[in-house]
């Protein structure tokens, strides 16, 4: 799989997605604490409908034949088993994600707002990235990168990730 | 222009969301994900010889559609505001400083160390059917609404 062309519409997905970040108030601190408390129930109903959402297009992609515009090639994504990696690092991520009422994405957007506080998220989210690349790199069973992937150019690249499609 | 500026509604917020997954995926099999984004970038802004990954670019988009967005309603920058963190340290600057770090090592390291964060493993990966996606989800779902509780029960939110 190659993940390096259509570089500009790989931009314009994260204008919109970092739009759709501050149009949902996914960058208000305030809204995440609120839902995380069980007091708001909008980012739980966004959540689960974007999930249904996801899924039923992925599966329809997959079951239609559909091909990639870029690469002509299957749409296809790998197998993710859950691993010990999945449950340490969702605890921490978890933890982090309550005490700041933010997570990755609203830290870029709440940047592009005009909220300078994400200056100190950001520092804390990079160094956490490079700790955990410079963890990773030192253990026998290396750490995965999102969704089960090996990024271009990263240490975590072809270490045994299942990419072959899960076709249905 | 008030459609905008109200909060989206949900059912049309996780739409476009789904969608925006579903492009990626149909764009070049790409997973919506904002820590690999970062990630991406990171390398990026350390080895920029090493040129602009698409995730760099997704990135970069993500801080500029949020700028468009301020930029189309005339929102007000929230500055170095921080409603909930504020209270808890009365305003200090740097206790909200080190606190707001910390949360992001966790942050960064948990997401990373999972492999993705609310978007990457939350959306897309649960949205893929991906065990571990899902596994990571409600991990990390559970521990933040426990952390909540513990941190800011008090707090008016």
């Amino acid at each position: 799989m190659t993940t390096g062309r259509l570089r500009a519409p790989a931009a314009l997905a994260g204008v919109a997605f970092g739009f759709w970040l501050a149009w949902t108030r996914m960058t208000d601190p305030d809204q995440i604490l609120g839902a995380l408390l069980l007091r708001r129930s909008y980012l739980w109903l966004l959540f689960a409908t974007g999930v249904a959402t996801a899924a039923l297009g992925l599966q329809a992609l997959r079951r239609l034949g559909v091909r990639t515009l870029a690469g002509r090639a299957a749409v296809s994504w790998p197998t993710v088993r859950p691993q010990r990696r999945h449950l340490v690092g969702g605890a921490l991520f978890g933890i982090g994600w309550a005490l700041a009422g933010v997570c990755p994405g609203p830290i870029a957007a709440q940047l592009g707002q005009g909220r300078w506080s994400a200056l100190f998220t950001l520092a804390g989210l990079f160094g956490g990235i490079a700790l955990a690349d410079a963890v990773g790199r030192r253990r026998p069973s290396p750490v995965w990168s999102p969704c089960g992937e090996a990024q271009e150019g990263d240490v975590l690249a072809g270490n045994g990730v299942a990419s072959q499609p899960s076709s249905p | 222009m008030s459609f905008l500026t109200q909060a989206c509604p949900w059912p049309l917020a996780g739409f476009l969301v789904g969608l925006l997954t579903v492009a990626l995926q149909w764009m070049d099999n790409l997973p919506l994900g904002a820590t690999g984004a970062a990630a991406g970038f990171f390398g990026w802004a350390r080895r920029p010889t090493a040129g602009l990954s698409w995730r760099a670019l997704f990135f970069a988009g993500v801080i500029a559609g949020a700028a468009l967005y301020a930029a189309l309603t005339h929102a007000t920058p929230a500055g170095w505001a921080y409603p909930a963190v504020d209270r808890l340290f009365g305003g200090a600057p740097l206790p909200k400083a080190v606190w707001l770090s910390v949360a992001g090592l966790f942050i960064g390291f948990g997401a990373r160390w999972a492999g993705g964060c609310t978007s990457g493993h939350g959306i897309c990966g649960v949205g893929r059917l991906q065990a571990g996606s899902l596994a990571t989800t409600m991990t990390f779902v559970v521990t933040a609404v426990i952390v909540a509780q513990l941190v800011w029960r008090g707090s008016p939110l």
